[in-house]
């Protein structure tokens, strides 16, 4: 328990220090997002009028404070470009990336850890050179021109789906998940491959140890080792990758909203960045950010569980 | 031998089956076949990262996709005439500083209302306000009142003469919109063919036909604007046929779609050109723009980005303009780089003289052109760095502050008057981005202003074309190839002479 | 044992022979990488332009020698910076622990937070486009995780026998810090900075594919590979060659940690 408090505080502290990394970085950045809003209307009583009215004119700390402050009960700002609530426009587009993410981490867990297992359990065959060779070029594949690839034989050859065809959610759930499918895909064969090899790896280390010798020699046969041995103590040095996935997972997200034409967070975040529209920026990078802050320490947790012997340092 | 083809065969067999299952059962949810054909899917390059509000909607995208839910009191048409819409007619006094607008009978807002007089006066005074500088409209300054004479009359009163004042009028800008509004920034209400249904940022804005409009009523129920935000998945996206239509496509894209689209060709409607900054050192000398206006190689460029297709320009005038476009200025500097680098070597730069082009990174035709100018400008003997930079940034640092030394760009007009590609080059232009200064423009400028004769008028606008031209006041270089790919399942695409898309035309084909 | 050091030659041969054409490249190209001619405009593979030329009629070989220039260049660059930052980070705090350690580890978790794109994105937002601040931005995404890599080494290293008997010897800490232990930990660093490179290189090329890369008339195997997707009907060479050269490259390299993280076991 005073593990979970420890790593529970530090979240909180690298929160904190998230946030105002990001509220610090944006501050910096320069051009003037009023002026950016008025465009060639601009005149200087209408800019000066504006940056009061955005808050533009306070303290930089003051702003930062009122900022999160606001944050913390759910109030995103507005959007300076398209003039609606960030908290409306962020909460439209999170099921599309929510269901993009889960999507392609299953997808990385349900291919890596049958083909991990096969490959340690035939290591040195021809199987596993097979395996390992596949995953290496697999891994040096840009992610953006998998996508491409995919695009081009599943959308335009095979025609298996439509490219930029996104149909939302609201409209037909099953044609919305159906359209995901490849992109998640595309996201998924690097991650995949990468944890192919950190699984099978971690397998053939355990499997060099006394014990699967002690449980053969107890009568097992090669699965049940596998099985109810070795995958669970060879999966724990890999959960922290599966944490690590997941991040990955967000930012291939956002490449895949670029090559699949699909209208996510990342999308919206790539265009408010170069509209400076800040409001959105940051409330997705935070948002982003604490995601991953939170499924590290979901990781820890669970690794304790799986490991009772680690505590704290 | 036979053995293995066979297997082959089956092979081949067995996946053509199971792709057309697939594709099969993938197809029923994408089109629905007949009942659907009044549903049309619209490209669109950028999201309208704007207000939806037609007075303050700034980018010519917005303007584009808005134009058919709002109309002014008169409208344009495609070519290029100010026609009636929201007004059925108007009248204007001798003078001409006095004009009177009838209203048409019981023109419907998409709210149902009626439009009435006190409609058009808060829209017409939004966009004259001039509380907070510079009105929404600039030309609206010269509004002195407007005033309700009568359920169905306005009258609208002018400071100074303007012939230009009804193009004005016929602006999405100057749209009608009910007075007393106060959400119009998400929920634009108008008086136009389609009605706004609904918005979702950076995938698409959703209209459908207006049953209670006035005039001919639009063939298509429900318009999608999709947005294609990412240009180079865009020919995947078009030959997949998520989308029915797209306009502004390069033709390098257009060339590859598949044979379910027509190409539609016309020009952009715009003045693509290398534009100077005459407070640059360097450009302060004629003789030095004029050197790069001969190094430029136009039919080059022409090649290289649109295959030839486009037209080449002189001046800041484009050939849609028809009766202010002269198009012999195009031969002002015929492609001499031995007379460049004369030139150059007379105003003491051979060889020496570097710049850098600032061009806004979301138009590849602006980027590809700099990448050939430079490469064309380095065989006079001139270095060229070139600079990408988001649109915003461009309109703040070249726009607004003008603290740049080139850049390509493409100016366009508001509206179908020749002060709008005119007025900024007078040296003390708001817009003057390139900080032109030439006391015999101003004064030929002004003259024309003044000018009540049309053909007289003609002339002396003209007359600044040609001083533009011959002062190298830019390198110009052509009026871009516009591409519309329009899908065989549809017909009626017009063009018109400003930058708006009339979805209201567009009818199913009939042999679909 | 052999089988590794197969696996780590194959790698090494990958990658030298593309290292090889892109050393080359340095100092001679076929054309002018930049020279256009409207008339090869999207030429399709010749005699004389072995690769075809791109829609300016450049051509792709030449590019390809140059742009992969600007890759390496980019992608030691990242890698230098990331690496340098990292270790002198990772030393420091793994060595000392205490305060340091902590607000340092915090910092780096933060950082580590932000998915390395995102990061890099946000820099380029901050600094601007082109090669030197895509080079600061990677840098300074990837420094985080060589931080930690390092720091858990040092962690290691200092209850370790060499390390008490430098200390024993007098030797000053800075002396421990880079002359003992450093040159200990070699084999982790050396794939580290494999891993690193390749990272560096797919990064790079995802940044341009997002349009924030190097920019244009500059070309780098990312970029060119990114600009293809729009011709991709029109001359599919445009993508096949770049794409090539650099999935062999980062295939090289990958190989050739693998080989080496193998073989040391």
């Amino acid at each position: 328990m005073k593990y979970a408090g420890k790593k529970l505080l530090s979240m909180l502290v690298t929160l904190l220090a998230v946030s105002f990394l990001v509220f610090l970085a944006f501050d910096l950045i320069p051009g003037d997002p009023a002026l950016a809003q008025l465009g060639t209307n601009a005149t200087p009583e209408r800019l000066e009028s504006l940056r009061e009215e955005m808050g533009l004119n306070e303290p930089f700390l003051v702003r930062y404070f009122k900022w999160i402050g606001a944050f913390c009960t759910g109030d995103l700002g507005t959007s300076y470009s398209y003039h609606i609530s960030v908290g409306d426009m962020i909460s439209e587009k999170l099921p599309i990336s929510i269901c993009m993410t889960l999507m392609a981490f299953a997808m990385v867990l349900l291919i890596s850890i049958p083909l991990g297992i096969l490959s340690a359990k035939h290591e040195g065959g021809r199987l596993d050179t097979i395996i390992c060779t596949l995953n290496q070029v697999l891994m040096s594949v840009p992610p953006f021109f998998s996508g491409i690839l995919i695009t081009l034989l599943f959308g335009i050859i095979l025609k298996w789906f439509t490219p930029g065809g996104f149909v939302s959610y609201d409209e037909n759930f099953g044609a919305f998940l159906g359209y995901l499918f490849f992109p998640a895909l595309s996201i998924a064969i690097p991650k995949a491959a990468m944890s192919v090899k950190m699984l099978r790896s971690a397998l053939v280390t355990e499997l060099e140890k006394d014990y699967p010798r002690t449980a053969y020699s107890r009568g097992n046969t090669p699965n049940q080792v596998m099985y109810s041995h070795v995958l669970k103590n060879g999966l724990i040095p890999v959960l922290t990758f599966f944490g690590m996935a997941l991040t990955d997972i967000l930012t291939g997200s956002i490449i895949a909203e670029q090559v699949f034409a699909i209208p996510g967070l990342g999308r919206i975040l790539l265009t408010s960045i170069m509209n400076r529209d800040y409001p959105v920026v940051q409330a997705i990078i935070l948002l982003m950010a604490f995601v991953v802050i939170v499924v590290n320490f979901l990781v820890d947790l669970l690794y304790q569980k799986l490991d009772p012997r680690i505590t704290v340092e | 031998m036979k053995e293995a083809t066979r297997k082959k065969l089956i092979g081949l067999l067995v996946f053509t089956a199971l792709t057309t299952a697939l594709s099969g059962c993938n197809g029923a949810g994408d089109k629905t076949g007949e009942e659907n054909s009044s549903q049309i899917t619209v490209g669109i390059a950028q999201d309208l990262e704007d207000s939806l509000d037609p007075h303050k909607a700034e980018a010519a995208a917005t303007r584009e996709v808005l134009f058919n839910v709002f109309e002014g009191l008169y409208k344009p048409n495609c070519d290029g005439e100010l026609i009636p819409a929201v007004a059925e007619d108007y009248a204007c006094s001798e003078d001409g500083l006095t004009y009177t607008f009838t209203l048409r009978e019981n023109v419907k807002f998409h709210n149902g209302n009626t439009v009435t007089a006190e409609d058009v006066i808060s829209s017409i005074k939004a966009c004259a306000d001039t509380s907070e500088g510079t009105p929404l409209i600039p030309a609206f300054s010269n509004i002195t009142s407007i005033e309700k004479a009568g359920d169905r009359t306005v009258v609208i009163m002018l400071a100074e003469r303007d012939p230009d004042f009804l193009s004005y009028i016929a602006s999405v800008k100057a749209a009608i919109t009910p007075a007393g509004q106060t959400d119009a920034d998400t929920n634009p209400i108008g008086t136009g063919p389609y009605r706004y249904v609904s918005r979702s940022v950076q995938e698409n804005i959703v209209m459908e036909k207006f049953d209670a409009y006035w005039g001919k009523a639009a063939y298509i129920e429900n318009v999608t604007f999709k947005v294609c935000a990412d240009a180079d998945s865009l020919v995947m996206n078009l030959n997949g046929g998520a989308v029915d239509m797209m306009a502004h496509l390069p033709v390098s894209q257009a060339q590859q779609l598949s044979e379910e689209f027509t190409i539609l060709e016309g020009t952009m409607n715009l003045v693509q050109g290398l534009y100077l900054n005459h407070d640059f050192e360097p450009f302060t000398d004629e003789r030095v723009r004029q050197a790069l206006c001969y190094a430029v190689n136009k039919d080059e460029i022409l090649d290289i980005v649109s295959d030839g297709k486009g037209e080449q320009l002189g001046s800041s005038m484009f050939p849609n303009f028809r009766k202010y476009y002269l198009p012999e200025l195009n031969d002002t500097y015929s492609y001499d780089p031995e007379k460049a680098k004369e030139l150059l070597a007379e105003a003491g730069y051979e060889g020496r003289l570097s710049f850098t082009i600032t061009v806004p990174s979301n138009y590849p035709q602006h980027v590809d052109t700099a990448q050939i100018l430079a490469e064309q400008l380095k065989e006079v003997g001139v270095t060229v760095k070139i600079e990408q930079v988001e649109w915003n940034t461009w309109l703040s640092s070249v726009y607004s502050e003008r603290q740049y030394e080139a850049t390509v760009v493409g100016v366009d007009a508001s509206n179908l008057t020749a002060s709008a590609m005119l007025s900024r080059f007078c040296s003390d232009a708001d817009n003057n981005f390139i900080n032109y200064n030439n006391a015999e423009y101003d004064a030929a400028y002004e003259a024309a202003q003044l000018e009540i004769n049309d053909e007289a008028q003609t002339q002396l606008y003209q007359e600044c074309e040609i001083i533009l031209a011959e002062s190298a006041a830019n390198v110009y270089i052509q009026d871009l190839a516009e591409m519309v790919a329009l899908s065989d399942e549809f017909t009626g695409y017009e063009f018109y002479p400003l930058y708006v898309q009339d979805i209201s035309k567009i009818r199913p084909a009939e042999n679909s | 044992m052999k089988k590794q050091s197969v696996t780590f030659w194959i790698g090494a041969g990958l990658a030298g022979v593309i290292l090889l054409f892109l050393v080359i490249g340095c100092f001679w190209t076929p054309y002018d990488p930049e020279a256009m001619d409207a008339s090869m405009k999207l030429a399709a593979p010749s005699l004389a332009h072995p690769m075809g030329c791109d829609p300016f009629g450049r051509d792709v070989l030449s590019r390809i020698m140059d742009g992969g220039t600007i890759t390496l260049l980019v992608a030691a660059g990242t890698v230098l910076l990331g690496a340098g930052l990292g270790i002198l980070i990772g030393a420091v705090t793994g060595y000392f622990g205490g305060i340091a350690d902590t607000i340092f580890m915090r910092i780096a978790d933060a950082l580590l937070a932000f998915p390395s794109v995102l990061l890099a994105l946000v820099v380029i937002a901050l600094l601007g486009t082109g090669e030197v601040n895509v080079v600061l931005s990677l840098g300074i995404s990837f420094a985080p995780s060589f931080a930690r890599v390092v720091r858990g080494e040092f962690l290691r290293s200092r209850s370790l026998g060499y390390v008490q008997a430098a200390r024993l010897a007098g030797a000053s800490p800075v002396r421990i810090l880079f002359v003992h232990i450093l040159p200990n930990i070699r084999p982790v660093l050396i794939s580290a900075l494999l891993i690193g490179f390749n990272n560096a290189v797919l990064s790079e090329a995802a940044l341009s594919y997002l349009g924030i890369g190097v920019q244009p008339p500059k070309a780098s195997l990312g970029s060119m590979l990114a600009e293809s997707q729009t011709y991709l009907f029109a001359a599919p060479s445009l993508c096949i060659f770049p794409g090539a050269v650099l999935i062999l490259l980062v295939l090289g390299f990958g190989l050739m940690g693998d080989g080496l993280r193998t073989g040391r076991k």
